[in-house]
């Protein structure tokens, strides 16, 4: 099993796999047999000191003639140090959003009617969709959902470190050359271990996800290509990360004038004023943190402004406006199931746009 | 076909014995249901048969007798595929095999 995101160490992952073929772990009541998916395996060994760690399983029954007569399960565990490589070298999930928005536009720009359709469908439309899933992915990540997400965190804190880990994660082994070279390390150094316990005649099954699909389908490649180790028999995965590209000046320049390059020649005066224009350093100093503070409250800016719209459209009518005249009014359970409400409501948004751009997708290539 | 026709050896029972009460149940509740379903001819000639149960994950083994099904075993077997597409002699010698084996030595078929 090579696994992706994570914080876990390498027995837990192998142990919860185990235990959900043999127990609902959703379940607050003890373990019994009869959730048992695999009654047919009884456990014959079970080395957690051993790198990696392995389970032995051997069929209850005798095997048929050419039958399966034990399952050894291995784990491929790199979270921790995968961890440490995104630590050291810190993402910003906006950028990298906004970098494959910056990257659909430009290729959307240029794009022809003559162009061939992608599998069926007309490019633009598919740029079009494109686009509109990496400007919510960028929504997702600026402090209109983070504010609230800091006082509602015991609630929503997993959906918010599964969509920043699994994007970090991907990125990690995509951008990072550095840490997918020490990934790859670590999976080819595991998988050779894993080869020295195998016999003649055993098969090498791969369940990988997320971030694992593309670590091991990096791996297939290299060792078909240099023949150096043992190609696994069968691959199974459960989801794939894509690459995304760096936000580039050159780029925004080149766009045309129109309602997509806005925010982009909005962005570069606002970073101009500021005497940060032009391409990213990568050896430049990470910037302190009132710099990003800053960086947050000038991209909070234009949602803000778009939030007072109502409060204008309540002056303009002639009523008066309903400003709460103290911190208790703010700290009111009125006040935070508001809150909560606009949360929910921006989530919603969020999450009827990527659906609605999936149905779309799906639609343009059917 | 009733459950009441249904009659379960001294033996099966204490095969049945080392689930846990739900799994017991469940394999009672749904093999007296109906015993035919999805069943495979383990031996023409002794009118015996296995029926998976609870998912395919345990194996009933049953002999039609006077009218009646009487139950002689419950396995965890799950080779169903590979067991369907052997000769019978192979099918009845595989079953009989394993379920000495859980039964350590009790019930031969």
């Amino acid at each position: 099993m090579v696994h992706g995101v994570g914080g876990h160490d390498h027995l837990s992952n192998l142990l919860r796999t185990y235990q959900s073929f043999r127990a609902n772990l959703q379940s607050v009541e003890a373990p019994i047999t009869g959730e048992d998916q695999i009654p047919g395996w009884r456990l014959t060994q079970f080395d957690e000191g051993s790198t990696p760690p392995v389970l032995r399983l051997e069929p209850r029954v005798p095997p048929p003639p050419g039958g399966v007569a034990a399952v050894c399960m291995y784990e491929v565990n790199y979270s921790s140090f995968a961890g440490v490589v995104r630590h050291n070298h810190r993402l910003d999930l906006t950028g990298l959003f906004v970098g494959l928005d910056l990257a659909v536009c430009s290729a959307s720009q240029r794009t022809r009617p003559e162009r061939d359709p992608i599998f069926g469908a007309q490019t633009a439309d598919v740029a079009r969709c494109l686009q509109r899933t990496a400007g919510v992915f960028t929504a997702g990540t600026v402090p209109i959902i983070g504010l609230p997400a800091l006082l509602f965190r015991n609630y929503i804190g997993t959906l918010v470190a599964l969509f920043t880990r699994f994007f970090e994660d991907i990125a990690t082994f995509v951008l990072d050359k550095n840490g997918e070279q020490l990934i790859s390390a670590h999976l080819d150094r595991t998988l050779a271990t894993i080869d020295t316990r195998m016999n003649p005649g055993d098969r090498l099954v791969i369940a990988a996800h997320s971030l694992g699909s593309v670590v091991v389908h990096n791996y297939v490649v290299r060792q078909w290509t240099t023949g150096t180790a043992r190609l696994p028999d069968t691959v199974m995965t459960f989801g794939l990360g894509g690459p995304t590209k760096r936000i580039t000046v050159s780029l925004i320049r080149e766009m045309r004038p129109g309602v997509v390059s806005i925010p982009y020649g909005l962005r570069e005066a606002i970073r101009g004023a500021f005497s940060a224009a032009g391409d990213v350093d990568p050896m430049a100093p990470s910037p302190s943190y009132a710099a990003r503070l800053l960086h947050n409250v000038v991209s909070f800016a234009p949602t803000l402004a778009v939030m007072m719209l109502p409060i204008w459209v309540v002056r303009l009518s002639g009523q008066p406006v309903a400003w709460p005249s103290s911190w208790g009014d703010l700290l009111s359970l009125r006040a935070l199931g508001a809150l909560a409400l606009f949360m929910v409501y921006v989530i919603a948004c969020a999450a009827f746009e990527v659906v609605r751009t999936w149905h779309r997708l799906v639609t343009l290539f059917r | 076909m009733a459950d009441s026709s249904v009659i379960w050896e001294e033996s099966a029972l204490k095969l049945l014995e080392t689930r846990d009460r739900y799994t017991r149940n469940a394999i009672r509740e749904e093999f007296g249901r109906d015993p035919e379903k999805g069943a495979i001819e383990i031996d023409p000639a002794e009118h015996s048969y296995l029926t998976p149960v609870s998912g395919n994950r345990f194996s009933v083994i049953w002999q039609r007798y006077a009218g009646r099904v009487l139950v002689r075993a419950v396995v965890p077997l799950t080779n169903l595929d590979w067991l369907k597409k052997v000769a019978a002699d192979t099918k009845k010698d595989y079953v009989g095999q394993v379920v000495k084996s859980e039964s350590k030595g009790e019930i031969t078929l």
